[in-house]
């Protein structure tokens, strides 16, 4: 018999706890909650990263055997884990828990990379954040907070590159080029994010005030193109306004919080989080999504599978395993990148891989280049003579049957009408534009008239030369010559450099002697100076000569301090070259002027300003050391500095002649040439009082209007394209008139351009090519190599089937060929993207499947039920 | 200019008056359903309740989305393309979807049938579609409305298909929101006035409300007027109290699952249709860009909903919860999306005006690739 005083001795029960008295209690079985959940699953993408790196050094040969052994050992660990503990894993991963926790997360990972700015090219799954470790203190941070600047885009060593990367390889050059311009995307998105989340609401946000004299012009913006042209006008201007003050203080934040950015680039670096989609980690994160769904999917037995209860959810899950398989494919697979193409090249059959020319690869068959063209929006601009305003006018995109109403006055019963109407009748791919006509009017008041005229036939020094030899035809034709006394005309320069010609009519002889003696002699032009981002604002105007100073906005003083009528750049020293001798010896080919701009306070900055070069609307501003000064140049060719002046005048009181500076008068009639100094000759054929004008339009009739995707080889036609235009102006008043315009786009005979006989508005039409295209498309040939390995053209269909668009691309060989870069620069140059993706097909069904399974089961399913259930009580 | 004004302006393009004419008759349904509420809360003498009344509400639906249709197909003509491209153009949409998805759920969800209480649930949802409506129109007169041409990759047959898809099952997402709010706002104006409800219960909404991303657009004016009328439900001595409560939460949980059901399926195609639109354009139907990023997390957070409610047993508030909490997802997705740090390269930039889409150039200039490429194909090519 047992002492009742002695210790009993504790059993213990396998599976079983022990309560006091010692009885066995059945042990709660572990069950996953969310908290653990999460906590294994963060481990185990924790350990997916480390493994699938060491696996990534394994394929390249470049683990040590340490690292080689340890993932052996890892795999084979795992391997028997998952046998052994089968039974455990799948109870896991059949978890609601773990489950809405695996989803959770791979939410959680995808919003990651939405906050954080993905890396560029970050698809290519080498690319990284180079590492800078090896870079001295010093030179990093003597570089990486210097402002940007061109080097900066070029990541090869250049000559002009900071002074502090002199000191490092080319290869440290490359990758601190690259570091930095990957900061300064991160902590510019970053900065942009935070500044948006801080003034929340818009709350905080700068307004900025339009200058005087806005409003007044918005007005009348509004009178000639509508209330809903000048909100949106006014949106834009507000939008330009704000958002220059908006960057400047996004700058601001970013400069005072550099250090964080820095900090946080690091991390982001270091955890592969700007480089999310293309991680280990991320990578782990979808094989374990894909294993959950996998141990969901086929639960119970097959007789379950597609009932309508579970066919919904049965086909959702395959979609989704079929989809995250297809994408697993396409990781391990693709390659991706693009192919320079120019019409009549070789065929080529080598790509930049992910579009980095460092990483050509080659294709088993080549690509030329049959047909490339860029289409444009056909475009009309309606401008008005008596506006001023700085702003380009409203666009308005061309199709059959649109209509366009403008200029809208008050009529009688307080209603607005408008005094311009504009219907488009027709718009045609190809239009065939004839020589232009013109004659006198035979009343000199016909408002159809576009006034007085003046044609010469200019012969330059070559066609003289030839001319003058007895018997000889010149080699060079004589150039007509169209001068009008409008001065908003350019006068006519002598190539030579001798004479500078202008025309009057009708003026008296004070006036033609003002013409010849111009006030403002000396003069070079006009200056517009604002300072803006962008947007429509009013620049100051101002006249210049050369070592004046003028005062511009915003406490801007600017100093002419040379010019030069044909400036040029030195591609080495990147700097102006300027003409020595005086500035009227110098014909304007390209006049500019050198400026130095001074602001209280501040250093001053020299700068290059030429006619023909816009910094603003080429991006430039942020080049100069005051970018927010945007300065043009309007070169003045009748009072600069120049060769002697000329008039040749006429008018209904007075026979023709030419005038000269100092007064001298030779009378001139048609056929006579010009008493001009120089060799160039000038004879007039015609002086015109009232010149009619035409110029004859036809248009191709099988060439229609493109308006949609279907092959059309008039797309690839390089000829000017047509509208036909009908032109209602004060419709319903006396005045009421209706014309039919036919226009082409291009300048020949003025076909692109109709102005009114009231000189009250004109008319523009043209492609506009400053904007997004319509389209772009290309027509591809493949080449196949033949038994001696020359490149023969394979038949894969006719043009239409070898197009490709951006919604349409080419296949052949499991390769897609779309079309994805043009550059206005080359017209013959088509970038073709190309794809090499066997995982899409896969993708493609798995998402089919969802979505229908989502029908079944959100829709077919609940019907299905309703049905029953009323079939039930109707029984 | 007021709406009134622009509707007599005849410079203004006529979609865009049409769109006025909407907002007069989503007011005029606003008075409607007021009455029809009036008219459903009030029993009468005999107890009965004019029918008419009771479909006045749907009458102005009707009506209301018929014009806005109208104007988005002026505006159709007036851009000569499928109107959804810019900011306010997807507005418009949403707000047209708003009016279809309120029609499919007058008849889907049946609330009618449940009773008078509920009739007037159904009620309060289209006063609130309604004013969503006029709201939303407003913002779309503070947008630029120019026409702008569709870029190449736009100009695809499934831009109709995959904006339709998406915005119906956001304004019908929407609407499964709204039942989830309106059934916290009637749990926290019944704890504050007949008590039942725990204080951290109440805390939660309260600060759920106040906090969310653009609390001033709809959850505060929705806790203030809802306040307004509690009010005066309890000086009728109608304030729901506890039970009623408890009631609310199943049913409206299940009816605000109904509602999510009808939306989820084009939810769902929306989506892929974005990845195959996606494949045709660029050869790349899932490329992480932040818009379809933003959408797939939207998605993934319905999907949440679902396994929690089905698998998982979460009824009622936890549920209805996650329906809110996608909603936000939807909002986030339309109005953050373009300051969100990957957005600013990203290739959906249609919507934002000033921005110019990022077609045409992917990868550096030919000219420079052109020189690189010529001197290194003598060299290692990687061969396929």
């Amino acid at each position: 018999m047992s002492d009742p005083h002695e210790e009993k001795p504790r059993v213990e029960h396998v599976g079983l706890r022990s309560d006091d008295a010692g009885a066995p209690v059945p042990r709660k079985p572990f069950r996953w909650g969310f908290a653990s959940a999460a906590a294994l699953i963060v481990s185990l993408v924790l350990a997916g990263q480390v493994a699938l790196s060491v696996l990534g050094l394994v394929v390249d040969g470049a683990a040590t055997p340490l690292q080689s052994a340890a993932f052996g050992g890892f795999v084979l660990a795992t391997a028997v884990f998952l046998v052994i503990q089968r039974e455990g894993v799948l109870r896991f991963f059949r978890t609601m828990h773990v489950g809405v926790t695996l989803v959770t997360l791979s939410l959680l990972a995808v919003g990651v990379g939405v906050l954080v700015p993905q890396i560029t090219g970050f698809e290519d799954p080498t690319e990284r954040v180079p590492d800078v470790r090896d870079i001295p203190r010093d030179v990093f941070e003597a570089y990486v907070p210097a402002p940007k600047a061109k080097s900066d885009e070029d990541f090869r060593r250049r000559p002009d590159d900071h002074p502090a990367l002199a000191s490092l390889t080319a290869d440290q050059v490359s990758r601190l080029k690259k570091w930095k311009h990957e900061y300064a995307a991160f902590r510019w998105a970053e900065g942009f994010f935070v500044y948006h989340m801080l003034h929340i609401y818009g709350l905080g946000m700068p307004e900025a005030a339009f200058p005087p004299g806005i409003d007044e012009k918005l007005d009348r913006f509004e009178d000639r193109y509508g209330i809903e042209e000048r909100d949106n006008r006014e949106k834009q201007m507000t939008a330009a306004f704000t958002g220059r003050i908006k960057s400047q203080e996004i700058g601001a934040l970013i400069r005072e919080n550099e250090p964080t950015f820095r900090r946080a680039f690091q991390i982001c670096t270091a955890l592969d989080l700007n480089r999310t989609y293309k991680s280990n980690w991320f990578a782990t994160l979808l094989g374990l999504l894909f294993l959950g769904v996998l141990s969901n999917t086929f639960k119970g037995g097959p007789s379950k599978w597609f009932t309508l209860e579970k066919g919904g959810y049965m086909l959702v899950h395959l979609g989704v395993l079929t989809l995250l398989g297809g994408g697993l494919w396409s990781k391990l697979h693709t390659d991706r990148g693009i192919l320079h193409l120019e019409i009549g090249k070789a065929p080529r059959d080598v790509y930049d891989g992910f579009h980095d020319p460092s990483k050509p690869r080659r294709m088993p068959f080549a690509l030329s280049l049959e047909e490339f063209a860029r289409r444009d929006w056909k475009t009309l601009e309606i401008g008005f003579f008596d506006e001023d305003f700085k702003s380009n006018p409203p666009q308005y995109t061309l199709w059959p049957g649109r209509k366009l109403a403008l200029d809208h006055v008050e009529s009688d019963g307080g209603k607005k009408r408008p005094r311009i109407e504009v219907e488009v009748l027709e718009v045609h791919e190809r239009a065939v534009v004839g020589a232009p006509r013109w004659w006198d009017a035979e009343n000199p008041d016909d408002p159809e008239g576009l006034g007085p005229l003046v044609i010469l036939d200019a012969l330059d020094r070559a066609g003289v030369a030839a001319a003058s030899q007895e018997g000889a035809q010149p080699d060079v034709p004589p150039r007509s010559v169209f001068l009008t006394p409008d001065p908003r005309m350019p006068p006519y320069l002598d190539p030579a450099w001798k004479f500078r010609l202008a025309v009057a009519h009708g003026l008296s002889e004070e006036r033609i002697r003002a013409l010849t003696n111009p006030e403002h002699d000396g003069r070079i032009g006009w200056l517009a100076m604002r300072v803006a981002a962008a947007g429509d604002v009013e620049p100051i105007v101002l006249p210049i000569r050369v070592g004046e100073t003028v005062d511009g906005p915003a406490g801007y003083r600017v100093r002419v301090v040379a010019a030069a009528g044909d400036l040029r750049f030195d591609p080495k020293t990147k700097s102006e070259i300027l003409d020595p001798r005086p500035l009227d010896q110098q014909y304007p080919e390209n006049p500019g002027i050198v400026v130095e701009i001074l602001q209280a306070g501040g250093t001053s900055e020299r700068r290059v300003v030429s006619e023909s070069f816009d910094a603003e609307s080429m991006g430039m501003q942020k080049e100069f050391a005051y970018p927010d000064l945007a300065l043009n140049l309007e070169w003045e060719r009748w009072t600069s500095p120049g060769p002697p002046r000329y008039v040749l005048a006429y008018g209904p009181d007075r026979e023709p002649a030419l005038v000269s500076e100092k007064g001298n008068s030779v009378p001139v009639k048609p056929g006579d040439v010009l008493p001009l100094p120089g060799e160039t000759r000038l004879t007039a054929r015609e002086m015109l009082r009232n010149v009619r004008f035409e110029t004859p339009i036809e248009y191709d009739p099988a060439a229609d209007y493109i308006s949609g995707p279907a092959y059309d080889a008039d797309f690839y036609s390089r000829s000017p394209t047509g509208a036909v235009l009908r032109l209602t102006t004060e419709r319903g008043t006396p005045q009421e008139s209706t014309r039919v315009l036919r226009m082409a786009s291009t300048e020949t005979g003025r076909a692109n351009a109709w102005s009114s006989s009231d000189q009250r508005f004109w008319i523009r039409y043209f492609e506009n090519s400053a904007a997004m295209p319509f389209e772009w498309r290309s027509v591809l040939r493949v080449h196949e190599k033949d038994t001696s390995g020359v490149l023969q053209e394979v038949d894969v269909g006719d043009p239409r089937e070898r197009e490709i668009r951006v919604n349409d691309y080419l296949v052949h060989r499991g390769y897609r060929f779309f079309q994805t870069n043009a550059d206005a620069r080359f017209p013959d140059y088509s970038g073709i993207g190309v794809v090499y993706d066997p995982g899409i097909p896969f993708v493609l069904y798995g998402m089919w499947l969802t979505i229908f399974g989502t029908v079944v089961a959100f829709v077919l399913r609940p019907i299905a039920r309703a049905r029953a259930q009323r079939a039930k009580v109707a029984a | 200019m007021n709406p009134f004004e622009l509707f007599f302006q005849q410079d203004v393009l006529i979609s865009t008056r049409i769109l006025v004419l909407a907002d007069v008759i989503c007011g005029l349904g606003v008075l409607a359903s007021i009455v029809s509420i009036l008219f459903h809360a009030k029993p009468t003498a005999d107890g009965s309740r004019p029918s008419w009344v009771a479909r006045l509400p749907l009458l102005f639906v009707v009506l209301a989305t018929t014009a806005i249709a109208t104007a988005v197909g002026f505006r159709w003509v007036e851009v000569n393309h499928f109107p959804s491209q810019t900011m306010s153009e997807v507005l418009a949409m949403f707000t047209l979807a708003l009016g279809v998805s309120m029609i499919v759920l007058w008849f889907v969800l049946n609330l009618r049938k449940r009773g008078h209480n509920w009739a007037i649930v159904e009620d309060v949802l289209v006063v609130l579609i309604f004013v969503g409506i006029i709201y939303t129109h407003g913002h779309i007169r503070t947008l630029a409305t120019a026409q702008r041409d569709l870029p190449p990759a736009l100009q695809s047959w499934w831009f109709a298909p995959h904006l339709s898809c998406l915005i119906f099952s956001y304004a019908t997402m929407g609407i499964a929101a709204l039942l989830a709010l309106v059934y916290f706002l009637t749990r926290f104006w019944s704890g504050v006035w007949r008590g039942g409800q725990s204080w951290k219960s109440q805390a939660f909404i309260l600060v759920g409300l106040l906090v969310v991303p653009f609390a001033h657009l709809v959850t505060i004016p929705m806790l203030l007027v809802s306040g307004i009328v509690f009010a005066g439900l309890l000086a009728l001595g109608r304030v729901p109290g506890p039970d009623m409560v408890l009631r609310l939460e199943k049913d409206l949980d299940d009816v605000s699952f109904r509602a999510f059901a009808v939306g989820f399926p084009f939810l769902t195609a929306g989506l892929w249709q974005g990845a195959f639109w996606a494949q045709e354009a660029w050869a790349n139907y899932w490329g992480w860009d932040s818009k379809e990023n933003t959408a797939l997390i939207t998605w993934l957070v319905y999907v949440i909903y679902i396994h929690l409610r089905m698998l998982g047993g979460y009824r009622g508030a936890k549920a209805m919860s996650a329906l809110v909490a996608g909603a936000l997802s939807v909002f986030l997705t339309f109005q953050v999306f373009g300051y969100l740090p990957d957005s600013q390269k990203s290739l959906h930039r249609y919507t934002d005006d000033g921005v110019e889409p990022q077609e045409g150039q992917q990868g550096a200039p030919p000219a420079a690739q052109q020189a690189r490429v010529d001197g290194s194909e003598a060299g290692a090519a990687e061969t396929r």
